[in-house]
């Protein structure tokens, strides 16, 4: 019986088990389809770009590395990427002020979804947070540029606004919510470091490997060529 | 290719971040990233708010009948091909079925890659300090094409023989240790954009790296792979050392993922005996490329991954 957990369903999603990819597309056509559809509007190609990611995600499923983040995140990155592919190959439909004030309030409010919430705990609900504190120039720029795939200069368009301001928009958000992302990553450090001797969690056994590795590949800080671990 | 300062990268960094670049400015913007250490780390830093914003996309039902229409799309591409008969077992009992075809030039667009040409272009250095240092490391010659290890392209399709020795229980994921980046490479075709989750950062990384894939997990068990490129008549070749001390009798099955979509095949196993186990295996010439190496401890538990990403 295949584990609930994410990266089990997508290992037998690559693998070409028939019932874990039943499972594995039920767990996230919504959240697919619904990034797709922020993106590139039209129903009929955010069915064709959902449908895509899922394929994708079957062919790359083995190249998925937790290290670098969850599944969704994954997936949806995925998507995203296929998504902006699709709308370039058209012309790019202004995004209905409606439907951009709905994007605002679903990206900054409580999630309703009980299967989301402690996905989203931690650096994504304070994205949320960090997401809604924002001025609200700056947060359409940041909607529009990250759930919608517009560019600066589309953000500059539909808002009216010199390419500048847009850019300087999306750059101003973007810090700012890079500094809160950067905070946890700060406060998780301090937590391992402060339960790091002999109170190790099995469970977390592998985040210390992570920002190990993560230093290492870390651009600038660090030649790697011969280097070893013990 | 027009190249960016620091300024210039800065002023689209958000962009590339939210993957909205694309053409030239993409180019000069990865180029630049090749050279500055400073610029990859800035760039790092708006990747991870650009993957996080997409969590927080709402979730829209799609129409009915979704799910069957994506089962019946992967059908049609051979998803759920049933095994072909022997391929897998055949490769692991000789132990010499992993190949890295480094040096064709074929996926490359290349446009993009330009930090990659010539940089890893040494011929000698291996991926780790390790092992012989007579070889070129993957991806050494790669810099216009995908990557790394290779299973042999046009292989018919087939399902993985899973390892008989481990409980399915086993297959709630335990990831203990992984990593990998290896070598600087360009890929521009659209799969290699598609499927490499974070690619900018993956990019930045790699650039920096050049080569490396040593996991562990806290101190108590380590994996080194050491990945050679085809160079001449020599076979690419790829070394596994599992040092497990607390786990000093396991079987470990090496599989290799093919770049061009195909199914992972299984190379060989690590037979662990008093806490260490080693395999060496050659890829066969015509193998194609791999995009990453999973050694495994059962069916969906991976227990080392390396991930050869495009740049």
């Amino acid at each position: 019986m295949w584990a609930p957990a994410d990266d089990a369903l997508l290992d037998g999603f690559g693998t070409g088990d028939p019932q874990a990819a039943a499972a594995f597309i039920r767990r996230y056509q919504a959240r697919v389809y619904g990034l797709a559809q922020s993106i590139v509007i039209d129903p009929a190609l955010a069915e064709d770009v959902a449908q895509e990611a899922f394929t994708r995600a079957w062919r790359h499923a083995a190249t998925y590395d937790p290290r670098r983040g969850s599944v969704p995140t994954w997936l949806l990155t995925i998507t995203r990427n296929l998504a902006i592919d699709a709308l370039r190959l058209r012309r790019s439909v202004p995004v209905d002020p409606s439907t951009l004030a709905a994007l605002e309030l679903t990206a900054t409010g409580i999630d309703a979804e009980p299967g989301r919430a402690a996905e989203l705990a931690d650096h994504a609900d304070r994205l949320r947070v960090a997401l809604a504190a924002l001025p609200g120039p700056q947060r359409r720029a940041l909607v529009l540029a990250g759930l919608c795939g517009r560019t600066a200069k589309e953000v500059s368009e539909s808002e009216g606004i010199p390419l500048g301001t847009a850019k300087t928009r999306i750059r101003t958000a973007m810090h700012k919510l890079r500094v809160v992302l950067a905070d946890l990553d700060d406060d998780d450090e301090r937590n391992e470091a402060a339960g790091g001797a002999g109170g190790a969690d099995p469970e977390r056994q592998d985040e210390p490997i992570d920002q190990r590795d993560h230093s290492l590949v870390h651009p600038g800080t660090a030649d790697l060529s011969g280097t070893t671990e013990p | 290719m027009t190249t960016f300062g620091c300024d210039e990268f800065r002023d689209i960094a958000p962009d590339l971040a939210l993957g909205l670049l694309a053409g030239n400015e993409r180019g000069a913007a990865i180029s630049h990233l090749a050279t500055c250490g400073p610029c990859r780390s800035h760039l790092d830093g708006l990747v991870q708010v650009a993957d996080y914003l997409v969590l927080l996309a709402p979730s829209v039902e799609p129409a009915i009948g979704f799910e069957s229409r994506v089962m019946a799309r992967l059908a049609a591409d051979g998803a759920f091909a049933p095994a072909a008969s022997g391929a897998g077992p055949t490769a692991a009992t000789t132990g010499a079925a992993i190949g890295g075809a480094s040096g064709t030039a074929a996926g490359g667009a290349a446009a993009s890659g330009a930090g990659a040409t010539g940089a890893p272009a040494t011929t000698e250095a291996p991926i780790t300090g390790t092992a012989a240092t007579t070889e070129a490391p993957i991806g050494g010659t790669a810099a216009s094409t995908g990557a790394a290890i290779g299973g042999a392209r046009g292989r018919a399709r087939r399902r993985w023989s899973r390892p008989v020795t481990v409980a399915v229980a086993a297959a709630l994921v335990a990831v203990l240790g992984v990593s990998g980046v290896v070598a600087g490479f360009n890929r521009a075709r659209d799969e290699g954009r598609a499927a490499a989750f974070g690619q900018e950062a993956h990019a930045a990384r790699q650039l920096a790296a050049q080569a490396v894939v040593v996991w562990a997990d806290a101190g108590k068990s380590t994996c080194q792979l050491v990945a050679f490129a085809r160079k001449g008549s020599q076979p690419a070749r790829l070394v596994i050392h599992l040092d497990e001390p607390t786990d000093p009798s396991d079987i470990y099955q090496v599989f290799a993922v093919p770049s061009d979509g195909g199914p992972a095949f299984l190379v060989g196993q690590v037979i662990v005996s008093d806490g260490q186990g080693t395999l060496s295996a050659t890829l066969p010439n015509d193998a194609g490329l791999v995009d990453a190496v999973r050694v495994m401890e059962g069916p969906g538990d991976t227990k080392y991954r390396a991930t050869f990403s495009p740049v």
